[in-house]
Protein backbone atom coordinates (compact mmCIF):
# COMPACT_ATOMS: atom_id res chain seq x y z
CA UNK A 1 0.00 0.00 0.00
CA UNK A 2 1.00 3.38 -0.88
CA UNK A 3 0.94 5.53 2.40
CA UNK A 4 -1.10 9.48 1.91
CA UNK A 5 1.09 12.31 2.78
CA UNK A 6 -1.04 13.17 6.10
CA UNK A 7 -0.24 15.43 8.67
CA UNK A 8 -0.13 12.87 12.21
CA UNK A 9 -2.20 15.79 13.75
CA UNK A 10 -5.11 16.12 10.91
CA UNK A 11 -5.07 11.61 10.76
CA UNK A 12 -5.41 11.65 14.62
CA UNK A 13 -7.82 14.61 14.52
CA UNK A 14 -9.96 12.99 12.33
CA UNK A 15 -9.76 9.56 14.06
CA UNK A 16 -10.74 10.97 17.35
CA UNK A 17 -13.59 12.69 16.12
CA UNK A 18 -14.79 9.42 14.99
CA UNK A 19 -14.02 7.49 18.30
CA UNK A 20 -16.02 10.70 20.50
CA UNK A 21 -18.68 10.47 18.21
CA UNK A 22 -19.32 6.45 18.72
CA UNK A 23 -18.63 6.77 22.51
CA UNK A 24 -19.41 9.46 24.53
CA UNK A 25 -17.20 8.59 27.33
CA UNK A 26 -14.99 9.64 25.86
CA UNK A 27 -13.34 12.86 26.78
CA UNK A 28 -9.91 15.03 24.52
CA UNK A 29 -8.27 16.69 27.62
CA UNK A 30 -6.14 19.80 26.13
CA UNK A 31 -3.34 21.34 27.99
CA UNK A 32 -3.17 24.69 25.80
CA UNK A 33 -2.11 22.45 23.39
CA UNK A 34 -3.92 24.37 20.55
CA UNK A 35 -3.71 23.01 16.94
CA UNK A 36 -1.03 20.80 17.56
CA UNK A 37 -3.04 18.87 19.79
CA UNK A 38 -5.39 17.65 16.61
CA UNK A 39 -7.96 18.28 18.84
CA UNK A 40 -9.80 21.45 17.39
CA UNK A 41 -12.22 19.60 15.12
CA UNK A 42 -13.59 17.80 18.36
CA UNK A 43 -13.69 21.09 20.36
CA UNK A 44 -15.70 22.46 17.79
CA UNK A 45 -18.04 19.40 17.03
CA UNK A 46 -18.37 17.58 20.66
CA UNK A 47 -17.66 20.42 22.85
CA UNK A 48 -19.19 18.45 26.31
CA UNK A 49 -16.51 16.29 25.80
CA UNK A 50 -14.16 18.48 25.40
CA UNK A 51 -12.09 19.66 28.08
CA UNK A 52 -9.51 22.77 28.23
CA UNK A 53 -7.36 22.45 31.80
CA UNK A 54 -4.20 25.22 30.47
CA UNK A 55 -0.93 24.54 31.06
CA UNK A 56 -0.52 22.17 34.39
CA UNK A 57 0.80 18.41 32.89
CA UNK A 58 0.86 17.54 36.40
CA UNK A 59 -2.94 18.60 37.19
CA UNK A 60 -3.88 17.58 34.13
CA UNK A 61 -2.89 13.70 34.74
CA UNK A 62 -4.58 14.01 38.09
CA UNK A 63 -8.23 15.21 37.14
CA UNK A 64 -7.75 12.44 33.94
CA UNK A 65 -7.43 9.79 36.61
CA UNK A 66 -10.24 11.24 38.43
CA UNK A 67 -12.51 11.17 35.02
CA UNK A 68 -11.18 7.42 34.81
CA UNK A 69 -12.21 6.45 38.09
CA UNK A 70 -16.11 8.36 37.20
CA UNK A 71 -15.98 5.78 33.76
CA UNK A 72 -14.78 8.76 31.36
CA UNK A 73 -12.02 7.54 28.84
CA UNK A 74 -9.55 10.62 29.03
CA UNK A 75 -7.41 11.21 25.75
CA UNK A 76 -5.12 14.41 27.64
CA UNK A 77 -2.53 15.27 24.95
CA UNK A 78 -0.02 17.95 25.44
CA UNK A 79 3.64 18.30 24.19
CA UNK A 80 5.53 15.53 24.87
CA UNK A 81 8.27 16.28 27.21
CA UNK A 82 5.80 18.47 28.95
CA UNK A 83 3.76 15.41 29.32
CA UNK A 84 5.73 12.51 29.59
CA UNK A 85 8.68 14.50 32.29
CA UNK A 86 6.89 17.02 34.41
CA UNK A 87 3.95 14.93 35.39
CA UNK A 88 6.03 11.43 35.45
CA UNK A 89 5.36 10.82 38.91
CA UNK A 90 1.50 11.54 38.26
CA UNK A 91 1.62 8.90 35.31
CA UNK A 92 3.30 6.55 37.43
CA UNK A 93 1.17 7.26 40.05
CA UNK A 94 -2.05 7.81 39.13
CA UNK A 95 -2.31 6.18 35.92
CA UNK A 96 0.18 3.36 36.42
CA UNK A 97 -0.14 1.81 39.66
CA UNK A 98 -3.61 2.92 39.69
CA UNK A 99 -4.18 1.23 36.30
CA UNK A 100 -6.48 4.00 35.32
CA UNK A 101 -8.19 4.01 31.56
CA UNK A 102 -6.37 6.82 30.66
CA UNK A 103 -4.62 7.79 26.89
CA UNK A 104 -1.47 10.09 26.97
CA UNK A 105 -0.30 11.62 23.76
CA UNK A 106 3.04 13.12 23.77
CA UNK A 107 2.44 15.28 20.54
CA UNK A 108 4.98 17.10 18.61
CA UNK A 109 7.22 14.34 19.82
CA UNK A 110 11.23 12.89 19.37
CA UNK A 111 13.00 15.64 17.18
CA UNK A 112 9.51 17.30 15.93
CA UNK A 113 9.96 20.82 17.57
CA UNK A 114 13.33 20.58 15.69
CA UNK A 115 14.26 24.13 16.05
CA UNK A 116 13.24 25.05 19.64
CA UNK A 117 15.93 23.08 21.01
CA UNK A 118 16.00 20.62 24.38
CA UNK A 119 13.60 21.88 26.02
CA UNK A 120 10.98 20.87 23.30
CA UNK A 121 12.49 17.58 22.37
CA UNK A 122 11.50 14.75 23.50
CA UNK A 123 13.88 11.82 23.13
CA UNK A 124 13.69 10.19 26.60
CA UNK A 125 9.86 9.58 26.57
CA UNK A 126 9.96 5.91 25.27
CA UNK A 127 12.15 5.06 28.40
CA UNK A 128 10.18 7.12 30.84
CA UNK A 129 6.51 5.58 29.63
CA UNK A 130 8.16 2.13 28.88
CA UNK A 131 8.99 1.68 32.82
CA UNK A 132 5.11 2.82 33.97
CA UNK A 133 3.49 -0.10 35.48
CA UNK A 134 0.62 -1.22 33.47
CA UNK A 135 1.31 1.18 30.52
CA UNK A 136 0.95 0.03 27.15
CA UNK A 137 3.60 2.31 24.58
CA UNK A 138 2.85 3.12 20.97
CA UNK A 139 5.21 5.03 18.48
CA UNK A 140 3.13 5.55 15.36
CA UNK A 141 5.44 6.51 12.97
CA UNK A 142 2.80 7.52 9.91
CA UNK A 143 -0.93 8.19 9.46
CA UNK A 144 -2.21 4.54 9.12
CA UNK A 145 -0.07 3.75 12.48
CA UNK A 146 -1.33 7.09 14.04
CA UNK A 147 -4.96 6.01 13.08
CA UNK A 148 -4.63 2.21 14.14
CA UNK A 149 -2.52 3.46 17.38
CA UNK A 150 -5.42 5.63 19.03
CA UNK A 151 -8.45 3.11 17.56
CA UNK A 152 -7.07 0.09 19.49
CA UNK A 153 -5.43 2.25 22.53
CA UNK A 154 -9.06 3.50 22.96
CA UNK A 155 -10.13 -0.31 22.91
CA UNK A 156 -7.58 -1.19 25.53
CA UNK A 157 -8.63 -1.41 29.55
CA UNK A 158 -5.60 0.85 30.78
CA UNK A 159 -3.29 3.19 30.46
CA UNK A 160 -2.06 4.40 27.06
CA UNK A 161 1.07 6.35 26.27
CA UNK A 162 1.13 7.35 22.43
CA UNK A 163 4.07 8.42 20.81
CA UNK A 164 2.48 11.21 18.32
CA UNK A 165 4.93 12.57 15.38
CA UNK A 166 4.12 16.01 14.05
CA UNK A 167 5.60 15.77 10.21
CA UNK A 168 4.21 14.36 7.35
CA UNK A 169 5.97 11.24 6.08
CA UNK A 170 8.85 11.72 3.46
CA UNK A 171 8.22 8.79 1.11
CA UNK A 172 5.63 6.44 0.76
CA UNK A 173 6.18 3.02 2.63
CA UNK A 174 5.82 0.10 0.47
CA UNK A 175 5.24 -2.81 2.59
CA UNK A 176 2.13 -4.57 1.01
CA UNK A 177 -0.20 -5.65 3.89
CA UNK A 178 -0.91 -4.20 7.32
CA UNK A 179 -2.59 -5.47 9.98
CA UNK A 180 -2.23 -3.34 13.35
CA UNK A 181 -2.43 -5.08 16.95
CA UNK A 182 -0.66 -4.01 20.27
CA UNK A 183 1.75 -5.77 21.05
CA UNK A 184 2.17 -7.23 17.05
CA UNK A 185 5.36 -6.31 14.56
CA UNK A 186 5.48 -6.28 11.18
CA UNK A 187 7.63 -7.29 8.58
CA UNK A 188 8.39 -4.86 6.14
CA UNK A 189 10.59 -6.54 4.10
CA UNK A 190 12.26 -10.00 3.67
CA UNK A 191 15.01 -10.94 1.83
CA UNK A 192 17.47 -12.59 3.74
CA UNK A 193 19.45 -13.04 7.13
CA UNK A 194 22.53 -10.88 6.99
CA UNK A 195 21.10 -7.62 8.03
CA UNK A 196 18.05 -6.88 10.49
CA UNK A 197 17.08 -3.48 10.83
CA UNK A 198 14.40 -3.06 13.74
CA UNK A 199 12.86 0.30 13.87
CA UNK A 200 9.90 1.77 15.26
CA UNK A 201 8.31 5.24 14.96
CA UNK A 202 8.95 8.02 12.56
CA UNK A 203 11.99 6.52 11.08
CA UNK A 204 10.04 2.95 9.81
CA UNK A 205 10.53 4.60 6.02
CA UNK A 206 13.74 5.25 7.04
CA UNK A 207 14.88 1.63 7.88
CA UNK A 208 12.74 0.32 5.14
CA UNK A 209 14.76 2.60 2.58
CA UNK A 210 18.17 1.80 4.40
CA UNK A 211 17.23 -1.98 3.78
CA UNK A 212 16.25 -1.25 0.21
CA UNK A 213 19.55 0.32 -0.25
CA UNK A 214 21.46 -2.27 1.41
CA UNK A 215 19.24 -4.97 -0.38
CA UNK A 216 20.10 -3.67 -3.82
CA UNK A 217 23.91 -4.16 -2.77
CA UNK A 218 23.28 -7.60 -2.48
CA UNK A 219 22.77 -8.25 0.95
CA UNK A 220 20.06 -10.43 2.31
CA UNK A 221 17.89 -7.65 4.49
CA UNK A 222 14.87 -7.75 7.11
CA UNK A 223 13.37 -4.50 7.90
CA UNK A 224 10.91 -5.40 11.01
CA UNK A 225 8.89 -2.25 12.26
CA UNK A 226 7.24 -2.10 15.89
CA UNK A 227 4.77 -0.03 16.85
CA UNK A 228 3.61 -1.48 19.92
CA UNK A 229 7.23 -0.40 22.31
CA UNK A 230 5.97 -2.01 25.03
CA UNK A 231 4.38 -5.10 25.23
CA UNK A 232 6.88 -5.71 22.41
CA UNK A 233 6.41 -8.82 20.22
CA UNK A 234 9.20 -10.44 21.23
CA UNK A 235 8.31 -13.77 19.39
CA UNK A 236 9.22 -11.43 15.97
CA UNK A 237 12.25 -10.22 17.07
CA UNK A 238 13.87 -13.45 19.37
CA UNK A 239 12.82 -15.38 15.05
CA UNK A 240 14.68 -12.70 13.15
CA UNK A 241 17.51 -12.67 15.30
CA UNK A 242 18.44 -16.22 15.49
CA UNK A 243 19.03 -16.15 12.19
CA UNK A 244 20.90 -12.68 11.27
CA UNK A 245 24.21 -12.35 11.15
CA UNK A 246 23.54 -8.42 12.71
CA UNK A 247 20.76 -6.63 14.06
CA UNK A 248 20.29 -3.05 14.52
CA UNK A 249 17.61 -0.80 16.30
CA UNK A 250 16.51 2.19 14.64
CA UNK A 251 14.68 5.00 16.11
CA UNK A 252 14.40 8.74 16.65
CA UNK A 253 15.07 8.64 20.57
CA UNK A 254 17.86 8.39 23.16
CA UNK A 255 19.54 5.02 22.13
CA UNK A 256 19.39 5.10 26.35
CA UNK A 257 16.41 3.23 27.42
CA UNK A 258 14.19 3.69 24.59
CA UNK A 259 13.36 1.02 21.81
CA UNK A 260 16.63 -0.29 21.24
CA UNK A 261 16.76 -0.88 24.66
CA UNK A 262 13.50 -2.71 24.93
CA UNK A 263 15.13 -4.76 22.07
CA UNK A 264 17.98 -5.80 24.07
CA UNK A 265 16.14 -6.82 26.87
CA UNK A 266 14.11 -8.73 24.81
CA UNK A 267 16.91 -10.58 23.73
CA UNK A 268 19.02 -10.44 26.25
CA UNK A 269 18.70 -14.54 27.18
CA UNK A 270 18.35 -15.72 23.57
CA UNK A 271 21.64 -17.67 22.68
CA UNK A 272 23.24 -15.92 19.43
CA UNK A 273 26.47 -14.08 18.68
CA UNK A 274 24.81 -11.40 16.45
CA UNK A 275 26.17 -8.06 17.06
CA UNK A 276 23.37 -5.80 17.82
CA UNK A 277 24.11 -2.33 17.19
CA UNK A 278 21.82 0.93 18.28
CA UNK A 279 21.28 3.66 15.57
CA UNK A 280 19.32 6.49 17.75
CA UNK A 281 20.47 9.63 19.40
CA UNK A 282 23.47 9.38 21.78
CA UNK A 283 23.75 10.79 25.11
CA UNK A 284 23.27 14.33 25.93
CA UNK A 285 23.62 15.54 21.92
CA UNK A 286 21.99 18.67 21.81
CA UNK A 287 21.66 20.00 17.99
CA UNK A 288 18.70 22.13 16.46
CA UNK A 289 17.54 23.20 13.09
CA UNK A 290 15.06 21.87 10.58
CA UNK A 291 13.78 18.88 10.70
CA UNK A 292 15.14 16.38 7.97
CA UNK A 293 18.77 18.51 8.40
CA UNK A 294 18.50 17.33 12.25
CA UNK A 295 17.76 13.92 11.36
CA UNK A 296 20.89 13.59 8.49
CA UNK A 297 22.58 15.57 11.58
CA UNK A 298 22.27 12.71 13.90
CA UNK A 299 22.70 10.41 11.23
CA UNK A 300 19.64 8.81 10.99
CA UNK A 301 18.05 9.72 7.63
CA UNK A 302 18.00 7.04 5.37
CA UNK A 303 21.40 7.00 3.36
CA UNK A 304 23.49 7.90 6.72
CA UNK A 305 21.80 4.63 7.98
CA UNK A 306 23.02 2.29 5.20
CA UNK A 307 26.45 4.10 5.54
CA UNK A 308 26.65 3.10 9.84
CA UNK A 309 25.47 -0.33 8.98
CA UNK A 310 27.74 -0.71 6.19
CA UNK A 311 30.73 0.73 8.23
CA UNK A 312 29.84 -1.88 11.19
CA UNK A 313 29.53 -4.75 8.87
CA UNK A 314 33.37 -3.87 7.44
CA UNK A 315 34.99 -2.95 11.02
CA UNK A 316 33.81 -5.87 12.81
CA UNK B 1 -25.99 12.21 70.98
CA UNK B 2 -24.26 12.19 67.67
CA UNK B 3 -21.57 14.23 68.60
CA UNK B 4 -20.85 12.17 71.28
CA UNK B 5 -21.06 8.89 69.27
CA UNK B 6 -18.35 11.03 66.69
CA UNK B 7 -16.30 11.41 69.81
CA UNK B 8 -16.10 7.90 70.95
CA UNK B 9 -15.03 6.54 67.25
CA UNK B 10 -12.66 9.35 66.90
CA UNK B 11 -11.45 7.65 70.72
CA UNK B 12 -11.40 4.19 68.49
CA UNK B 13 -9.97 5.55 65.60
CA UNK B 14 -6.64 6.97 67.90
CA UNK B 15 -6.76 3.67 69.65
CA UNK B 16 -6.18 1.82 66.49
CA UNK B 17 -3.26 4.50 65.70
CA UNK B 18 -1.41 4.20 68.86
CA UNK B 19 -1.60 0.29 69.59
CA UNK B 20 -0.65 -0.37 65.58
CA UNK B 21 2.34 1.88 65.98
CA UNK B 22 3.26 0.38 69.55
CA UNK B 23 2.75 -3.15 68.24
CA UNK B 24 4.84 -2.17 65.16
CA UNK B 25 7.66 -0.53 67.18
CA UNK B 26 7.06 2.58 65.11
CA UNK B 27 4.78 4.59 62.47
CA UNK B 28 2.89 7.84 61.61
CA UNK B 29 1.41 8.77 64.52
CA UNK B 30 1.55 12.20 64.91
CA UNK B 31 0.01 12.79 61.24
CA UNK B 32 -2.38 10.51 61.77
CA UNK B 33 -3.41 11.40 65.46
CA UNK B 34 -3.91 15.47 64.38
CA UNK B 35 -6.70 14.64 61.58
CA UNK B 36 -8.48 11.65 63.47
CA UNK B 37 -11.39 14.03 64.41
CA UNK B 38 -11.93 15.44 60.75
CA UNK B 39 -11.69 11.35 59.80
CA UNK B 40 -14.93 10.39 62.43
CA UNK B 41 -16.65 13.61 61.65
CA UNK B 42 -16.62 12.48 57.46
CA UNK B 43 -17.36 8.83 58.10
CA UNK B 44 -19.51 8.97 60.57
CA UNK B 45 -21.37 12.41 60.31
CA UNK B 46 -21.01 13.55 57.05
CA UNK B 47 -20.15 10.75 54.02
CA UNK B 48 -22.62 8.63 51.94
CA UNK B 49 -20.81 5.80 51.59
CA UNK B 50 -22.23 2.10 51.67
CA UNK B 51 -19.86 -0.87 53.37
CA UNK B 52 -22.24 -3.50 52.02
CA UNK B 53 -21.53 -2.17 48.40
CA UNK B 54 -18.16 -0.44 48.53
CA UNK B 55 -18.06 0.15 45.00
CA UNK B 56 -21.68 2.24 44.94
CA UNK B 57 -20.91 4.81 42.27
CA UNK B 58 -22.88 7.00 43.90
CA UNK B 59 -20.90 7.45 47.34
CA UNK B 60 -19.15 10.06 48.45
CA UNK B 61 -15.66 9.87 47.72
CA UNK B 62 -12.50 10.40 50.61
CA UNK B 63 -8.75 10.98 49.03
CA UNK B 64 -6.09 10.85 51.78
CA UNK B 65 -3.93 12.94 49.77
CA UNK B 66 -1.30 12.69 52.56
CA UNK B 67 -1.25 8.91 52.59
CA UNK B 68 1.30 9.19 55.56
CA UNK B 69 -1.93 9.76 57.61
CA UNK B 70 -3.07 6.64 56.69
CA UNK B 71 -3.65 4.71 60.02
CA UNK B 72 -6.11 7.49 60.61
CA UNK B 73 -7.80 6.63 57.79
CA UNK B 74 -6.92 2.44 58.35
CA UNK B 75 -8.61 2.98 61.84
CA UNK B 76 -11.67 4.83 60.19
CA UNK B 77 -12.23 2.11 57.57
CA UNK B 78 -11.93 -0.48 60.34
CA UNK B 79 -14.39 1.09 62.64
CA UNK B 80 -17.00 1.60 59.76
CA UNK B 81 -16.65 -2.16 59.18
CA UNK B 82 -14.86 -2.36 56.10
CA UNK B 83 -12.01 -4.72 57.76
CA UNK B 84 -11.31 -6.41 60.96
CA UNK B 85 -9.28 -4.62 63.21
CA UNK B 86 -6.91 -7.34 63.06
CA UNK B 87 -5.36 -6.46 59.84
CA UNK B 88 -4.08 -3.88 61.74
CA UNK B 89 -1.51 -6.38 63.26
CA UNK B 90 0.05 -7.17 59.81
CA UNK B 91 1.07 -3.12 59.67
CA UNK B 92 3.72 -2.85 56.78
CA UNK B 93 4.76 -7.03 56.84
CA UNK B 94 4.98 -8.42 53.68
CA UNK B 95 1.95 -8.71 51.86
CA UNK B 96 -0.25 -7.02 54.35
CA UNK B 97 -2.65 -4.74 52.98
CA UNK B 98 -2.13 -1.62 55.51
CA UNK B 99 1.06 -0.91 54.53
CA UNK B 100 2.51 3.02 55.31
CA UNK B 101 0.24 4.55 52.73
CA UNK B 102 -3.26 3.70 51.31
CA UNK B 103 -3.47 2.05 48.30
CA UNK B 104 -6.87 1.22 46.77
CA UNK B 105 -6.03 -1.81 45.43
CA UNK B 106 -5.30 -3.60 48.50
CA UNK B 107 -7.76 -1.95 50.78
CA UNK B 108 -11.19 -2.29 50.45
CA UNK B 109 -12.53 1.41 51.30
CA UNK B 110 -9.89 3.25 49.88
CA UNK B 111 -11.29 5.41 46.88
CA UNK B 112 -7.71 5.99 45.43
CA UNK B 113 -4.11 5.19 46.29
CA UNK B 114 -1.86 7.87 48.03
CA UNK B 115 1.72 8.63 48.95
CA UNK B 116 3.43 11.66 46.80
CA UNK B 117 2.27 14.74 48.04
CA UNK B 118 0.46 17.12 45.93
CA UNK B 119 -1.67 14.64 44.41
CA UNK B 120 -5.05 14.25 45.59
CA UNK B 121 -6.52 17.71 44.98
CA UNK B 122 -5.87 17.18 40.62
CA UNK B 123 -7.40 13.83 41.34
CA UNK B 124 -9.99 15.06 43.58
CA UNK B 125 -10.81 17.82 41.08
CA UNK B 126 -11.39 14.85 38.22
CA UNK B 127 -13.62 12.67 40.05
CA UNK B 128 -15.88 16.39 41.53
CA UNK B 129 -15.91 16.95 37.42
CA UNK B 130 -16.46 13.63 36.55
CA UNK B 131 -19.95 13.49 39.14
CA UNK B 132 -20.98 17.09 37.71
CA UNK B 133 -20.72 15.84 33.86
CA UNK B 134 -23.13 12.67 34.77
CA UNK B 135 -25.44 14.92 36.94
CA UNK B 136 -24.82 12.70 39.93
CA UNK B 137 -25.00 14.27 43.50
CA UNK B 138 -21.84 12.37 44.94
CA UNK B 139 -19.12 14.87 46.90
CA UNK B 140 -15.52 14.56 46.82
CA UNK B 141 -13.76 15.17 49.82
CA UNK B 142 -9.74 15.35 49.95
CA UNK B 143 -7.71 15.88 52.92
CA UNK B 144 -4.39 17.39 53.00
CA UNK B 145 -1.38 18.21 54.84
CA UNK B 146 -0.25 21.86 55.79
CA UNK B 147 3.09 21.17 54.59
CA UNK B 148 1.51 20.00 51.11
CA UNK B 149 0.39 23.08 50.57
CA UNK B 150 4.19 23.19 49.17
CA UNK B 151 3.30 21.14 46.09
CA UNK B 152 2.54 22.97 43.05
CA UNK B 153 -0.40 20.68 41.60
CA UNK B 154 -2.13 21.73 44.55
CA UNK B 155 -2.43 24.98 43.06
CA UNK B 156 -2.63 24.06 39.76
CA UNK B 157 -5.85 21.96 40.90
CA UNK B 158 -7.03 25.23 43.01
CA UNK B 159 -7.48 27.20 39.61
CA UNK B 160 -8.91 24.06 37.50
CA UNK B 161 -11.60 23.43 40.70
CA UNK B 162 -12.85 27.07 40.90
CA UNK B 163 -12.82 27.35 36.86
CA UNK B 164 -15.10 24.43 36.37
CA UNK B 165 -17.41 25.74 39.52
CA UNK B 166 -16.92 22.52 41.51
CA UNK B 167 -19.19 23.24 43.80
CA UNK B 168 -19.04 19.32 45.09
CA UNK B 169 -15.33 19.64 46.04
CA UNK B 170 -14.36 20.03 49.32
CA UNK B 171 -10.86 20.61 50.61
CA UNK B 172 -9.86 19.94 53.69
CA UNK B 173 -6.21 21.14 55.24
CA UNK B 174 -5.33 19.43 58.49
CA UNK B 175 -3.11 22.54 59.39
CA UNK B 176 -1.06 21.02 62.37
CA UNK B 177 1.96 23.41 62.01
CA UNK B 178 4.41 21.13 61.74
CA UNK B 179 6.47 19.40 58.74
CA UNK B 180 9.28 17.02 59.05
CA UNK B 181 11.76 19.52 59.00
CA UNK B 182 9.49 21.85 61.65
CA UNK B 183 7.05 24.48 62.01
CA UNK B 184 5.70 25.29 58.60
CA UNK B 185 6.22 28.49 59.11
CA UNK B 186 9.87 28.20 59.30
CA UNK B 187 10.24 25.08 56.60
CA UNK B 188 8.08 27.47 53.98
CA UNK B 189 5.76 29.63 54.93
CA UNK B 190 2.35 28.85 53.00
CA UNK B 191 0.90 32.22 55.18
CA UNK B 192 -2.70 33.12 55.05
CA UNK B 193 -4.19 29.51 53.21
CA UNK B 194 -7.67 31.39 53.56
CA UNK B 195 -6.53 34.02 51.68
CA UNK B 196 -4.96 32.60 49.44
CA UNK B 197 -7.60 29.74 48.33
CA UNK B 198 -10.48 32.51 48.66
CA UNK B 199 -7.73 34.22 45.79
CA UNK B 200 -7.91 31.44 43.56
CA UNK B 201 -11.66 31.33 43.88
CA UNK B 202 -12.81 28.98 46.88
CA UNK B 203 -15.16 29.50 49.58
CA UNK B 204 -12.78 28.92 52.77
CA UNK B 205 -13.94 28.42 56.54
CA UNK B 206 -11.50 27.34 59.05
CA UNK B 207 -12.68 25.48 62.19
CA UNK B 208 -11.33 24.13 65.03
CA UNK B 209 -10.51 20.61 64.02
CA UNK B 210 -10.99 19.14 67.29
CA UNK B 211 -14.51 20.36 67.89
CA UNK B 212 -16.80 18.02 66.48
CA UNK B 213 -20.07 20.26 66.64
CA UNK B 214 -18.02 22.72 64.97
CA UNK B 215 -16.69 20.19 62.35
CA UNK B 216 -19.84 18.49 62.03
CA UNK B 217 -21.66 22.31 61.17
CA UNK B 218 -18.98 23.02 58.71
CA UNK B 219 -19.64 19.75 56.66
CA UNK B 220 -23.68 20.77 56.83
CA UNK B 221 -22.94 23.61 55.52
CA UNK B 222 -21.19 22.49 52.46
CA UNK B 223 -21.26 23.79 49.58
CA UNK B 224 -20.47 27.01 51.31
CA UNK B 225 -21.12 28.68 48.48
CA UNK B 226 -23.52 27.45 45.07
CA UNK B 227 -20.36 27.41 42.33
CA UNK B 228 -17.16 26.98 44.14
CA UNK B 229 -15.23 24.58 45.52
CA UNK B 230 -15.54 24.68 49.54
CA UNK B 231 -12.17 24.43 51.74
CA UNK B 232 -12.14 23.94 55.28
CA UNK B 233 -9.00 25.05 57.46
CA UNK B 234 -9.07 22.63 60.21
CA UNK B 235 -6.47 23.77 62.76
CA UNK B 236 -5.51 21.14 64.88
CA UNK B 237 -2.55 19.41 67.32
CA UNK B 238 0.10 17.09 65.60
CA UNK B 239 0.04 14.27 68.02
CA UNK B 240 -3.45 15.05 69.73
CA UNK B 241 -4.22 11.84 72.45
CA UNK B 242 -0.58 11.67 73.46
CA UNK B 243 -0.23 14.48 76.14
CA UNK B 244 3.56 14.00 75.72
CA UNK B 245 4.09 14.14 72.18
CA UNK B 246 1.22 17.18 71.38
CA UNK B 247 2.83 19.56 69.21
CA UNK B 248 6.08 18.29 69.05
CA UNK B 249 7.60 17.79 65.77
CA UNK B 250 9.53 14.43 66.99
CA UNK B 251 6.72 12.63 66.72
CA UNK B 252 5.63 13.13 63.20
CA UNK B 253 7.53 9.48 63.20
CA UNK B 254 7.17 7.66 66.08
CA UNK B 255 9.39 5.30 67.10
CA UNK B 256 8.28 3.87 70.91
CA UNK B 257 9.26 0.51 70.62
CA UNK B 258 7.80 -1.82 72.52
CA UNK B 259 7.69 -2.08 76.28
CA UNK B 260 9.14 1.42 75.95
CA UNK B 261 7.89 4.40 78.79
CA UNK B 262 6.27 6.31 75.28
CA UNK B 263 4.29 3.44 75.00
CA UNK B 264 3.33 2.79 78.34
CA UNK B 265 2.68 6.81 78.61
CA UNK B 266 0.50 7.05 75.42
CA UNK B 267 -1.48 3.68 76.71
CA UNK B 268 -1.92 5.58 79.91
CA UNK B 269 -3.76 8.42 78.52
CA UNK B 270 -6.02 6.76 76.13
CA UNK B 271 -6.82 5.10 79.53
CA UNK B 272 -7.68 7.68 81.31
CA UNK B 273 -9.57 10.05 78.53
CA UNK B 274 -12.00 6.90 78.26
CA UNK B 275 -12.23 6.75 82.13
CA UNK B 276 -13.08 10.45 82.16
CA UNK B 277 -15.63 10.10 79.46
CA UNK B 278 -16.93 7.21 81.37
CA UNK B 279 -16.02 4.43 77.92
CA UNK B 280 -14.87 0.93 78.48
CA UNK B 281 -11.49 0.54 76.41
Amino acid sequence: MTIKKLNPRDVFGEVLLDLGRENKNIMAVSCDSGSGSGMNPFKKELPHQYLEVGINEQNAIGVCAGLAEGGFIPIVSAIAPFISMRAFEQIRNDLGYANMNVKVIGSSSGLSHSALGSTHQAIEDLTLMRVVPNMVVLNPGDGYEVEMSLKKAIRHKGPVYIRMPRHAMAEPLEATERNFEIGKGEVLMNSGDDIVIAVSGTLSVDGFMAGKILDEMGYGVKVLNFTTVKPLDTKLLCEAYKSAKYLFTLEEHSVIGGFGSAVLEALASVKHEAPIHLIGITDGSIKTGPYRELLEAYGLTWEKVADRILNEIKNN
Amino acid sequence: MQIESIEKKAFNIREHIINTVINNGDGHAGPSLSCTDILATLYFGVMNVNVDEPKWEQRDRFILSAGHKCLGLYGTLIEKGYEKAEVLKTYNMLESIVPGHPDMKKFTGVDFSSGALGHGLPIGSGMALSAKLKGDKNRVFVLMGDGEQGEGSNWEAAMFASHHGLDNLVGIIDRNGLQINGSTRDVLDTRDLREKYSTFGWSVKVVDGHNIEELLNTFQSIPFQKGKPSMIIANTIKSKGMPFAEGNVKYHHWNPGKDSQESKDATDALEQYAREKGWKL
